[in-house]
């Protein structure tokens, strides 16, 4: 064969080839396929990389997607609407997400159709004192104008003076009614009371307690309980002094099933009170003690009691703790009982009415999410959850079995038999604290969480959250939506600024520029500004975009999308620039040469001619670097992206987050929660990145053109 | 008003008035234009001359009182502080006011397309100073804020390059709050960016050549179809993923491996050596080692270190190889001793470029490696990168002026340096390679 070694080429630098003859042609191939081998092994790693890190990714972010919701019976009353945690049932409480208990009462008070109106007979009179022109209805008996005033909110108001004025007049609802008769909005506490007050109906009769300290009567309630808990309350409802002595018995009485709190709620509501009692609940579900009792809140001008977990068996009077108003100014009163009477008494009287009969968004049931700790809990493989459950007992066995053994007399079979058992048993107690560590429940949670299971009341339903929520403290409340209104703002202005401006500079270097040293710099200056590493664009936002803005405007433009936006514009501006610059060139001269033939203008040239015909081209560069500027983190850290944003953006100057930096943020929480959350965002991102890069592929393919 | 609404109202304001500018310009012509009567250029030239007469002087307004208000005079004659509204109104009420003269002043001889045009030429060149601009811009930022930190009084520049103290924030006032000094000798964030990139490069660098050698010399052409947009997508994950992946699923099985190693292979060779006590020869991995940054960071690079390589192969002219061929060399001969020497500069000026890729990256180390600072060569160990002190020095209740704020444009501008040295040492060498094929 000829020799290699007379190679002169240029481009061998070391001209060294001439072993070649000594080595036989068979292994020459076999080199060379081997060489073949490493390169398809490289490609390999790559791919294999690829498949490994989205099946990683999925895989952990497919428990994010659903979401344990728990069966809760919810409970829309006076005492759900003024405390949060009472609009569901102890027992599944402890379950519940936070943020789904601080819904319920919400919605209930939220509940557009259920407006609170209090009837006025309206006469003439001065606009300027529309006090002296209502009158109080005549079913309300004692009521007096300054009383009935109180409980007109200001829309109410608002509506008396403008037909007093004779702006507009008062629709008169219902013709049997009175022609003086009006209604108007009442105020918001009367509202919010009276809209929870699903019990309003007299249906509640008690009376009580008389001389000897005993209550009486009836509490029905309308289709609440669940009437297949068989729970049994029994309640002691003390009395405190004045002074702080000794709580004292003064009635037992047992009430109706299951969600006795709400009702001792309302029984004490219906009791007389001149002092401060405090009712103390003795429960049994099916002859066993339930080990949570609650407190609610009474109180009188004096005293406010607090609410308590106080422990069942034994009764324990001195866990409940008390203290005087006078002390400390409460955040927000409730409204006092006597208030409550009045509105309640108002209400029967026809004075004040509620818009629809069943005006409290009152669903029986509904499923909420349950707490973070349930769900992670829940999507553990089988095998911990078993074995959290089994192993403790398999440990106590064995730990008996050794004890039985070591009372034996000592030979060699017993040792040995004692040295596999406590292999054994620490195999299994290894096993168990590394299972242990992989959930926040304790044992006793874990047991009612499987009863709850086994019950039916809670399943997994795909997590919509996920989507449709925005930043929040509790995994099982936090999703992307305002990462993703931040990102398509930051996208929009990123477009807006970089696509004029990059393709502007493309036509100018390919077109228009003559071929000198500014051209030559500004050609150098794009290919190094690619290569800039992009947290320094974050360093010139700092120094630049918000220094700069504080210069022009008296704003912080800080976290907002604004500055994003300004900041990942210029960093995605060179690769407009190139991939523009590209597509121009492809543009064959010919093109050109016809239209200044014809007598165009280079500008008319560029305009009506190049242009269209390179835009495909542009479009799918501008594509690409959109997709990347969607990828961009370190530069939006930098310009304080960080900010915790609940709720999304309503414009250009709010605060802002974009997804990237949503996934950056949920990496750093600590709660497990938020792992599956990183997780299933990244699949969102890419699944975004995949369909824009598809996009710009496809638009390459079919309208990129051969000339 | 908000400065946000006072902006969407401009926008808002703007876009109209410049339609109205450009109609009411192209009326006259048009009309003319139905009569038969000769205008120097078309009608739309027209109307863009009315657009641009109409903002020119608002731009021109624009600058000077920007201009009044980095003197200052602007604040002391009429007392405003921020002018940002006044230019916003400036580009709303003077182009409106203009817009009618401007419009009578158009008559047939004007030589509307050739101003127009003159303008959209200097648009042009503007829009292509932005870049040149951001370079400027992003230079003197980090220079003058890092100029401010070396000649902090807290600071020493030489202890800067040399000292193996990084505790920034660990400096106390009399007060006893933190002042935001502290002690600032960068060595061992330079250690591990050293270190982080060395193992990164070790990835992706064979990897890269010679996945770019399969993509242009070797692969059918249904694979390359298949394999080059994979390689693509690679390109095309955030980095922030690549941290995740890095600090969830690789720290972990590396430690996990390490331990593994710990106890099935060096225990027993310890005690087979007779080793005993600190003398014992383990590997420890901690949970913010430098090697899962630096591997994951390699793997981020071999699609670009692979594309832009393949470009360089596949700029190699064919003569060469066809020449080599029919000289009897094997397919990989071709490869190993004409195209990859050929391509060499090329490739070169791709690992140049894949460096200071590396250097720059600041998402996978966030994420992955240290915060804390700790002078060591061992990949196992805790590691901290120049981008990761940036990141953390600027995401704190610091205020602007204080050592620890500055610190992070010092570490900036180290960074600056470094990576434009890069780039630029990159692009000669393909420019010398370019020149030599083409």
């Amino acid at each position: 064969m000829a020799s290699l070694s007379r190679n002169t080429d240029m481009t061998d630098p070391h001209g060294q080839l001439e072993t070649d003859d000594e080595i036989p042609v068979r292994r020459r191939r076999r080199q060379s396929r081997r060489f073949k081998t490493y390169c398809v092994i490289a490609i390999l790693i790559a791919c294999a990389f690829l498949g490994y890190f989205l099946f990683d990714v999925a895989y952990r972010a497919y428990p994010a997607f659903w979401q344990a919701k728990i069966h809760v019976t919810m409970r829309y009353t006076p005492l759900s609407v003024q405390q949060q945690n009472a609009a569901v049932t102890a027992d599944k409480r402890p379950f519940v997400s936070r943020g789904a208990l601080r819904t319920i009462p919400r919605e209930a008070t939220r509940n557009p159709q259920a407006e609170v109106k209090v009837r006025v007979d309206l006469e003439k009179g001065d606009p300027a004192n529309p006090i002296q022109a209502i009158r109080p209805p005549e079913a309300a008996g004692s009521l007096t104008r300054q009383q009935l005033a109180k409980l007109i909110g200001s829309e109410g108001k608002d509506e008396i003076v403008a037909e007093l004025r004779g702006e507009h007049e008062l629709v008169i609802e219902k013709a049997n009614r009175t022609p003086g008769q009006r209604w108007v909005w009442a105020t918001d506490s009367v509202n919010t009371y009276l809209k929870a007050f699903q019990a309003a109906t007299g249906q509640n009769e008690v009376t009580g307690p008389d001389a000897t300290g005993t209550v009486s009567g009836a509490i029905q309630w309308g289709g609440w309980g669940k009437p297949d808990t068989e729970v049994t309350i029994k309640a002691k409802l003390l009395e405190f002094g004045r002074e702080r002595e000794a709580p004292k018995v003064l009635a037992t009485r047992t009430l109706e099933p299951s969600t006795a709190e709400y009702e001792l709620s309302y029984a004490l509501n219906e009791i007389e009170l001149g002092r401060l009692y405090v009712v103390q609940i003795e429960a049994l579900a099916n002859g066993e003690p339930v080990r949570r009792g609650m407190q609610p809140v009474l109180t009188d001008r004096r005293h406010r009691a607090e609410f308590v977990d106080i422990d069942l068996d034994p009764v324990d009077t001195s866990s409940i703790k008390w203290t005087h108003w006078r002390d400390e100014a409460p955040a927000a009163p409730p409204i006092s009982y006597e208030r409550q009477r009045y509105l309640r008494r108002l209400y029967l009287n026809g004075v004040l009415r509620r818009r629809f009969n069943d005006m409290i968004h009152t669903r029986e049931t509904a499923w909420v999410p349950a707490k973070s700790d349930v769900d992670q809990y829940l999507q553990l493989p089988r095998r911990v959850r078993d074995g959290l459950r089994t192993l403790p007992q398999q440990i106590e066995g064995l730990k008996k079995k050794l004890a039985n053994l070591s009372a034996e007399s000592s030979n060699s079979t017993v040792e040995q038999k004692r040295q596999s058992l406590k292999s054994r048993l620490d195999k299994l107690q290894q096993d168990y604290t590394q299972y242990r560590r992989r959930t926040r429940l304790d044992a006793e949670a874990r047991q009612q969480v499987h009863r709850l299971v086994k019950a039916g009341d809670i399943q997994f339903g795909f997590n919509y959250n996920f989507f449709t929520n925005g930043a929040s403290t509790l995994p099982e409340h936090a999703g992307i939506f305002s990462a993703t209104v931040g990102t398509v703002m930051v996208l929009g202005l990123v477009l807006a600024f970089s696509f004029p401006v990059g393709v502007l500079t493309a036509i100018y270097l390919e077109e228009f520029a003559p071929d000198n040293k500014l051209t030559q710099l500004i050609e150098v200056n794009i290919n190094n500004l690619a290569a800039v590493p992009s947290i320094l664009f974050g360093l010139l936002g700092l120094a630049v975009f918000i220094g700069g803005g504080l210069f022009l405007f008296d704003v912080d433009i800080r976290s907002t999308a604004l500055v994003a936006g300004l900041t990942l514009s210029l960093k995605i501006l060179p690769i407009i620039i190139i991939s523009s610059r590209a597509a121009l060139r492809a543009v064959p001269e010919s093109i050109r040469l016809g239209a200044l033939a014809m007598g165009a203008t280079r500008w008319q040239t560029v305009c009506h001619h190049v242009l269209p015909q390179s835009l495909s081209g542009i479009l799918t560069g501008t594509i690409i670097g959109l997709a990347q500027a969607i990828g961009e983190t370190a530069p939006l850290i930098i310009v304080g992206l960080v900010a915790f944003v609940p709720a999304a953006a309503d414009g250009m100057m709010s605060d802002t987050t974009v997804l990237p930096v949503q996934i950056f943020q949920w990496f750093s929480r600590s709660q497990p929660g938020f792992r599956g959350l990183t997780a299933a965002a990244i699949l969102v991102l890419l699944a975004v990145l995949l369909t824009m890069n598809a996009t710009a592929v496809l638009l390459r393919a079919r309208f990129e053109k051969r000339w | 008003m908000s400065a946000g609404t006072v902006l969407i109202l401009a926008l808002l304001g703007i876009v109209p008035i410049a339609a109205l500018g450009f109609f009411l310009g192209r009326r006259k012509p048009m009309a003319a234009l139905a009569d038969g009567q000769e205008f120097h250029s078309s009608p739309d030239y027209y109307g863009w001359y009315a657009v641009v007469w109409m903002f020119a002087p608002a731009l021109a307004i624009s600058f000077l009182i920007l201009a009044l208000q980095s003197m200052g005079v602007l604040e002391a004659v009429i007392g405003i502080e921020r002018p940002g509204v006044l230019v916003l109104g400036a580009w709303i009420a003077l182009p409106a006011l203009l817009a009618w003269p401007i419009v009578r002043t158009i008559r047939p001889e004007l030589r509307a397309r050739i101003i127009v045009e003159r303008v959209v030429y200097g648009i042009l060149v503007l829009a292509s100073l932005v870049s040149i601009l951001t370079t400027i811009a992003i230079t003197l930022s980090v220079l003058f804020e890092a100029i401010q930190f070396f000649t902090h009084p807290d600071v020493d520049a030489l202890e800067f390059f040399t000292s193996t103290r990084w505790a920034p924030g660990s400096g106390w006032s009399a007060g006893g709050a933190a002042s935001g000094s502290g002690q600032f000798g960068a060595l061992p964030l330079f250690t591990g960016t050293f270190i982080i990139t060395l193992i990164a490069m070790l990835v992706a660098a064979p990897v890269g050549v010679l996945a770019a050698v399969y993509m242009s010399e070797f692969a059918p052409r249904r694979i390359r179809r298949i394999a080059k947009p994979l390689l693509e997508v690679l390109a095309g994950i955030p980095t922030v993923v690549y941290g995740f992946f890095a600090a969830i699923t690789v720290t972990p099985a590396l430690v996990w491996l390490a331990d593994g190693v710990d106890a099935y292979v060096l225990m027993p060779l310890n005690q087979a050596l007779g080793v005993t006590g600190d003398q014992m020869w383990l590997l420890e991995a901690t949970h913010s080692n430098g090697l899962s940054p630096g591997l994951i960071m390699g793997v981020m690079i071999i699609p670009f270190m692979s594309s832009l390589s393949d470009d360089v192969i596949s700029a190699v002219p064919h003569d060469l190889r066809k020449g080599a061929h029919a000289l009897g060399a094997t397919d990989a001969e071709v490869v190993k001793r004409v195209v990859l020497p050929a391509a060499t500069p090329g490739i070169v000026s791709a690992f140049l470029l894949s460096v200071s890729r590396a250097i720059g990256e600041t998402m996978i180390v966030t994420m992955a490696a240290s915060v804390q600072a700790n002078q060591t060569f061992n990949p196992l160990d805790n590691m901290t990168t120049v981008t990761v002190q940036i990141v953390y020095l600027l995401t704190g209740d610091q205020k602007f002026d204080s050592a620890m704020t500055l610190a992070a444009f010092g570490l900036g501008l180290t960074l600056l340096v470094l990576t434009l040295i890069l780039n630029v040492v990159a692009s000669i060498v393909i420019r010398k390679f370019h020149q030599q094929y083409e």
